[in-house]
């Protein structure tokens, strides 16, 4: 399929979004809440890019991450108009987290180094990120969003709740701005609830008892390092991706000693289709 | 095991460990059959969900804790997606209510005829602010935009009953009536 990037002619998949496909083709587009092993969310707004529909006379503002490319599909990622509203959008972020280093580095990349609106200093951007990699990758639904408009934010149900968490830290991971941080206090519940430790690689096949015989503490877990370093991301985010590609069972470090657990890949498979509440 | 048998397995061990170790485990049962029957009544949908939780604030007043985690594992919904719908809401609650439902008008006819010193009334005799329940969870007082009888301001309504002309004198008789 063919579509029209700033100005020059491009190849897409079907089905491809005009982000991924502009980054396939090397143009980068800022995004702070897409992720390749997530679906798509539309959180940020910061990856939007203009569009023209073959036939069509208007340009549009949309957001990359969830537009579909289209056969004639025309897209402008840079032009003037995209770069004041992105502005305008990043002011907006450096009012609530003018703290973070993520977002002080995107806006000075767009010029923006202070903001007109009351400052909150909160971390977090709410790109979402974290609730949906607990939802999407691990499968444990821990964390989500609760409350609405300026009370929106990141929770576990009831505030307090935390039973669902298997502290497998995919959240601190994904993170962009590192307002998510374990909990301390939940790494050492699970350890004194006895011998028997759940390690953040149980949704990967159960590790029975042998992750913590060593007394780790999660954060210097040295094989939960090893595991980064073979995958380069985390182990749960390079699983997901590898189930996403189809290229299932390869691609997630797994522990050689599989103990006569079954593959990866007959074990977790994604449930069809995408949850709905 | 599929992933939702893994997960499934993983909490039911999290949660004998947890109880093992002294931690709070869930509170109290919920009332399973009452659950049920609402949940039947929707299809056992979980694109039903905010009618199914409606009916059951409507049963409860709120949303009781139990009976959510009980809906939970029944439709397969995450309990925090029942809680962000619970939280998004502003018909939902998840706190107990009291037996009477004490709304006060706030609109505009209500304010220029003294609404808020009727609030500040209601207050005072029942010892909470707008938005709580009385400690003997006689009445829940709330504070609302408008009854639709600006005729009769200011307005309050107790369980649906309307209460209008009202000042500061009149509404603590009012309010002794709801026992």
């Amino acid at each position: 399929m063919k579509f029209t990037l700033n100005g020059g002619t491009r190849q897409a998949r079907d089905g491809q979004t005009v982000l991924d496909a502009a980054r396939a083709a090397g143009v980068d587009i800022p995004a702070a809440c897409a992720h390749e092993a997530l679906e798509p969310y539309g959180a940020c707004r910061l990856c939007i890019v203009e569009v023209r529909e073959r036939g069509k006379k208007r340009w549009r503002v949309v957001t990359s991450c969830l537009y579909p490319v289209a056969e004639g599909l025309e897209v402008r990622c840079d032009t003037r108009k995209i770069r004041k509203l992105r502005a305008f959008l990043l002011e907006l972020l450096l009012a609530r987290s003018p703290n973070a280093p993520y977002v002080k580095e995107l806006a000075a990349r767009y010029g923006v180094s202070k903001t007109r609106f009351s400052r909150l200093d909160d971390d977090c951007i709410l790109c979402g990120l974290c609730v949906r990699a607990c939802a999407e990758v691990v499968g444990a639904n821990a964390i989500g969003f609760s409350r609405r408009g300026i009370g929106r934010k990141v929770d576990s149900p009831y505030g307090i709740d935390h039973s669902k968490c298997i502290a497998c830290g995919v959240c601190t991971f994904v993170c962009p701005t590192g307002a998510v941080q374990m909990e301390y206090a939940r790494v050492m519940e699970l350890r004194a609830q006895g011998g028997e430790h759940l390690c953040r690689y149980t949704l990967m096949g159960f590790l029975p008892d042998a992750v913590c015989s060593l007394n780790y503490e999660c954060a210097r877990c040295e094989i939960d390092q090893k595991y980064r370093a073979e995958a380069g991301t985390h182990p749960l985010v390079a699983r997901a991706l590898a189930l996403k590609s189809g290229v299932t069972g390869k691609g997630a470090p797994r522990k050689k000693a599989s103990r006569g657990r079954k593959p990866a890949a007959s074990r977790a498979k994604r449930s069809s289709g995408r949850r709905r509440g | 095991m599929g992933r939702i048998e893994t997960i499934r397995a993983i909490e039911t061990s999290l949660e004998s460990r947890r109880a093992a170790a002294g931690f709070a485990t869930t509170p109290a049962a919920p009332d399973a059959p009452a659950v049920e029957t609402i949940l039947d009544r929707h299809g056992r949908a979980s694109a039903q969900i905010i009618a199914i939780l409606q009916d059951l604030q409507e049963q409860h007043r709120y949303l009781p804790e139990p009976e959510l985690r009980y809906i939970s594992r029944q439709l397969d919904v995450p309990m925090t997606r029942l809680y962000a719908i619970a939280t998004f809401y502003k018909a939902f609650r998840l706190e107990p209510r009291g037996r009477h439902e004490v709304c006060l008008c706030m609109g505009t006819a209500c304010h220029v005829r003294g609404g808020e010193r009727v609030k500040d009334a209601i207050e005072r005799s029942l010892g909470v602010a707008a938005g709580e329940t009385t400690a003997d969870m006689r009445f829940s007082f709330e504070t609302v935009r408008c009854l639709g009888c600006c005729g009769q301001a200011p307005v309050m309504t107790v369980d649906g009953k309307i209460y209008g002309k009202l000042d500061h004198l009149t509404v603590g008789a009012a309010l002794e009536s709801h026992t």
